[in-house]
């Protein structure tokens, strides 16, 4: 059983090189292509994702990270958000498909919350708020009586060099909230391509 | 049942892979970006609130150092020296020099002040010299103003145990 198999194998194997052959054609090629991928700052990306205010964002490694914290202080010494205050930033960053096709963009979370489990008074809560309202953009929504907070955001059809720009807003409570709580999280950004535009 | 559904996935994975280099674009990207924020102390706060120091100190029951600003002038201060209870009536009571705000951002900030009391108007804020108000000064970032304390109950018909003004909020709006 196992030695009829094998022949079974040369015969094919025979009959297609023979044809490759017949054909004139080369046996063989093997050619050497430059194929060169480097990786960019956020800012020269293909999805870009820049600064806008660039004292709220580190971006020391090259990516974009919003850091609202005493490790990136501000020129003036501002070290984070007041507590029992709102705290609203417009212009933080923005998202710029600088790629070559039209595509939909998504991000999630928008909205982040923590509460001091100790005390259960002590709370923050900081939303991204998209910045072009006029954007055909469609907001999944968490449902949470008697208000909805976006849960994510998706941008449809960016076409090419577009730009999606986001603030902030910030809710630390009560006066006591100093210290005790803080966002340290991650916010995912995708961009695919627009299946309409691009069948 | 499992190779089937294996293959069927195969099949869409490379379709889908052929049509997105076909335009030559970017099939997807996807990135992480971390967000943190932290509440500072009012003294280290984007919008700097803190007790001047100095002879007026004991009217600051917290100065932002440890928390946020808090100014108490009624009976439940009673880190006061002389031991004064609050402003006299029928009376303008000045006190210099009692706390900071200091543009801690990135833009200049129209401060204005939303204070809540009883007679909340009887009480003004003023930067330095008592000639200008704190509610509607502008400052850049980085810039800062001492601000002292008024309040005129003259002709008001206040006495004793009249609650004057019990908070104020201060609002930094970029100009």
């Amino acid at each position: 059983m196992d030695r009829r198999k094998f022949v079974a194998g040369l015969g094919a194997l025979a009959g297609g090189s023979a044809l490759a052959t017949g054909t004139g054609a080369f046996s063989s090629v093997e050619a050497g292509r430059n194929l060169s991928v480097s990786v960019a700052d956020d800012s020269n990306a293909y999805l870009g994702i820049e600064a806008l205010d660039d004292e709220y964002i580190d971006a020391t490694d090259g990516t974009l990270d919003i850091a609202l914290t005493e490790a990136n202080a501000t020129d003036e010494g501002g070290e984070g958000i007041n507590a029992n205050a709102v705290t609203g930033i417009s212009d933080l960053f923005k998202i710029t498909n600088q790629g070559s096709q039209n595509v939909d963009v998504f991000a999630q979370p928008l909205t982040f919350i923590q509460a001091d489990i100790d005390s259960g008074v002590e709370s923050i809560a900081v939303f991204l708020t998209p910045q072009d309202p006029d954007y055909n953009f469609l907001f999944d929504v968490i449902p949470i009586e008697p208000t909805t907070i976006p849960g994510s955001i998706a941008y449809k059809n960016v076409d090419p060099g577009n730009e999606l720009r986001f603030g902030l807003t910030a809710f630390a409570a009560p006066d006591t909230a100093t210290g005790t709580v803080e966002i340290n999280n991650s916010i995912s950004i995708t961009a695919e391509p627009n299946a309409e535009e691009n069948p | 049942m499992e190779r089937r559904k294996f293959v069927v996935g195969l099949g869409a994975l490379a379709s889908g892979s052929a049509a997105a280099m076909g335009t030559g674009a970017f099939s997807s990207v996807e990135a992480d970006r971390t967000i943190s924020v932290e509440v500072a102390d009012d003294s280290n706060a984007y919008l700097r609130l803190q007790g001047a120091g100095g002879v007026n100190s004991d009217y600051v029951t917290s100065d932002g150092t440890d928390g946020v600003l808090e100014i108490n002038l009624d009976s439940g201060n009673d880190s006061i020296a002389g031991d004064g209870d609050g402003v006299n009536p029928d009376a303008i009571t000045k006190i210099d020099d009692l706390f900071v705000v200091e543009n801690q951002g990135t833009q200049e900030v129209e401060i204005t002040l939303n204070k809540s009391g009883d007679n909340d108007g009887l009480a003004t804020f003023y930067i330095d010299d008592y000639s200008t108000t704190l509610d509607g000064t502008d400052l850049t970032a980085g810039a800062s103003e001492t601000i002292s304390l008024e309040i005129d109950t003259e002709g008001s018909g206040l006495t004793g145990g009249d609650e004057i003004l019990d908070s104020v909020t201060f609002n930094a709006d970029e100009v």
